[in-house]
């Protein structure tokens, strides 16, 4: 799962600087920052979120979504706006 | 038509890919596919396994070997290589001759190799070899203080040979053959090397894990002065230890060394709390350790030394305390519940032995993981506990209070010297025997958690670290549902594939790939 998880981020790593350049917009340091703690927090919460299930910690799964899963999706969805806006 | 080397058309080779593409097909359609993870769980598995879809299951009574059941009779095992025939091991074999033959060549082989030093053949091998087998005499027979001299013949009958016939033979079957022996000299090494092959010795043996302590002036004061029994345990300036039944434990005044021996038990089952369960996991670690020491005294006696164990007088009870030199060794540290220690490898749920050894073995250290200062926060065990014998303090004591059950009577049950969270004894044991074998301060301990998921390695860097977070790490494990599992749930560990013996053996090891 970690290698396809690995070539899927690689894939849309590369996608993001093609797609930067093809629109002639630039990518922020803190669009680095705000994208890799959201990536992070995404990861952690995978990895989390099966162990528990693998653990038979129902409520600990369900509670890494919530405290590390919503915040990352939250962090990835700012970084998103923020290249969109400034790609107008 | 040369089968090895042919020519593919096109025609087949097309032919070939639309086969296998529909094979493909077809194997998809009759893969399994789980919905959700409860699904996959309740799924059918073949003798207890699941299976990858590529293990097909076929008929009863036809395996891939064909088995013509006309043909097949009733056998008379004693025709068997392993078979006695009038009183003959081997008796097929032209009444044990040919056998007798290969017998001494694998005696002259075993002899010369010891002598030579060979791999494979070393003394310490062979005392692997026999270390590993002295249970055939059954556990009643072997597990004692020191390991008793068996009756070689008896237990050689049980194979129909005798200690003439094959002269190596009861060095594997009985228990590991001392040096003299082999006719060498016993086992040196560095203590370091001695460390070194004891463990890889007990950890094959059984043990979760073993770590090393000297038995010196500080340390002797861990051995206890009675048995539990009120048998006296006395130091004699004798060479080998020795007992006399219900009058005396004699330990030899000389250099001594303390094994410390870590049995995992099943975290899942501690998490129940009390009752039939729970308790089946704390027994269990009793049984196994009966096997790990004996194999450990036929192994020290294999190289030369002698091991020192738990008594069969009680074989729940050794000559010290071995939380403390679990401690002492390195293995954990002391909890808020000073009837247990916590792991970085195991946690709570760990049962800790005392073997003595004059092997000179390297010593230990303790460790500081930052468990004790987190116990100085954390009050879950102490919330947990049904007779509120756990302490609530915010600081270790030196001084022992009275028991709540009988506070006039002096508390002969500990000993001072200690600065700890000390545990009420007399009300814990009132629940441990009342509820069956009560153990939710271990089940529900914040470390009691199994470690496939990554914040658990976060937790414990985090809690080693600083003490800063102590408390809203316990409050996040209560959030987060750790610890007992509700009665209304223990019958469902029925339906679960747990490890075997409920342990995790690949903790500790670092080669292999496991």
């Amino acid at each position: 799962m970690w290698l396809l998880l690995g070539i899927l981020i690689g894939i849309i790593a590369l996608g993001l600087v093609w797609w930067s350049k093809k629109s002639n917009t630039s990518l922020q340091w803190y669009d680095w920052v705000i994208g890799l703690a959201g990536l992070s927090m995404l990861l952690f919460t995978v990895q989390n979120y099966f162990a528990s299930v693998a653990e038979g910690e129902p409520k600990a799964s369900y509670m890494f979504l919530l405290v590390t899963g919503l915040p990352a999706v939250i962090l990835l969805a700012v970084v998103w706006q923020l290249l969109a806006r400034r790609a107008k | 038509m040369n089968k090895f080397h042919s020519i593919v058309s096109r025609r087949d080779f097309m032919k070939g890919l639309g086969l296998a593409g529909a094979g493909l097909g077809a194997a998809a359609a009759a893969a399994p596919v789980f919905h959700d993870l409860d699904e996959a769980a309740s799924a059918p598995v073949a003798g207890g396994f699941r299976r990858p879809w590529w293990v097909k299951e076929r008929e009863y009574e036809d395996p891939t070997c064909e088995v013509d059941w006309n043909q097949i009779e009733r056998s008379d095992n004693s025709w068997t290589m392993h078979g006695v025939r009038n009183g003959v091991k081997g008796g097929y074999l032209f009444a044990g001759q040919k056998y007798l033959d290969w017998q001494k060549e694998g005696s002259d082989l075993a002899f010369n190799g010891v002598k030579n030093n060979e791999p494979g053949l070393t003394l310490r091998d062979m005392a692997l070899e026999g270390g590993a087998s002295p249970l055939l005499m059954g556990l009643n027979k072997v597990v004692n203080f020191v390991l008793p001299e068996i009756d070689q013949n008896e237990v050689l009958a049980q194979f129909g040979f005798t200690a003439a016939a094959w002269p190596n033979a009861s060095s594997f079957w009985v228990a590991s053959a001392p040096p003299d022996f082999w006719g060498v000299s016993k086992w040196q090494g560095t203590p370091e090397e001695n460390s070194r092959m004891l463990r890889s010795a007990m950890r094959f043996f059984g043990a979760s894990e073993v770590r090393f302590a000297e038995l010196n002036e500080k340390t002797k004061k861990l051995i206890f002065t009675h048995h539990v029994h009120n048998t006296p345990i006395v130091f004699e300036d004798v060479d080998r230890a020795y007992e006399v039944a219900g009058q005396k434990f004699v330990l030899p005044d000389k250099p001594l060394y303390i094994i410390s021996v870590a049995i995992q038990m099943s975290k899942e089952m501690y998490r129940q709390g009390n009752a039939g369960i729970r308790f089946a996991a704390n027994n269990m670690r009793y049984r196994l350790n009966n096997v790990v020491q004996v194999a450990t005294q036929s192994f020290l006696k294999g190289i030369g030394y002698q091991g020192i164990g738990y008594p069969s007088e009680s074989l729940f009870h050794g000559m010290m305390p071995s939380q403390a030199d679990a401690i002492l060794t390195g293995f954990a540290e002391m909890a808020r519940n000073n009837n247990y220690c916590i792991s970085p490898e195991f946690g709570t749920v760990v049962g800790y032995y005392s073997i003595l050894t004059d092997l000179p073995l390297a010593p230990d250290k303790p460790i500081d993981a930052g468990y004790f200062r987190f116990c100085h926060t954390c009050r879950k065990c102490a919330e947990a506990c049904p007779s509120q014998a756990i302490s609530f303090d915010s600081e270790p004591t030196w001084e022992i209070p009275p028991s709540s059950v009988d506070p006039a009577k002096e508390t002969k049950y500990s000993t001072p010297g200690k600065k700890v969270f000390h545990t009420d004894s007399p009300a814990c044991y009132s629940r441990w025997i009342g509820l069956h074998g009560c153990a939710r301060c271990m089940g529900t301990c914040v470390f009691n958690t199994n470690m496939k998921a990554m914040v658990h390695d976060v937790v414990r860097a985090t809690v080693g670290t600083t003490g800063l977070f102590n408390g809203f790490l316990w409050n996040a494990d209560k959030a987060f549902g750790y610890g007992l599992v509700p009665p209304e749930k223990w019958e469902e560990w029925w339906d679960k594939d747990y490890p075997v013996l409920g342990q995790d053996s690949t903790i500790g090891s670092y080669y292999g790939g496991y």
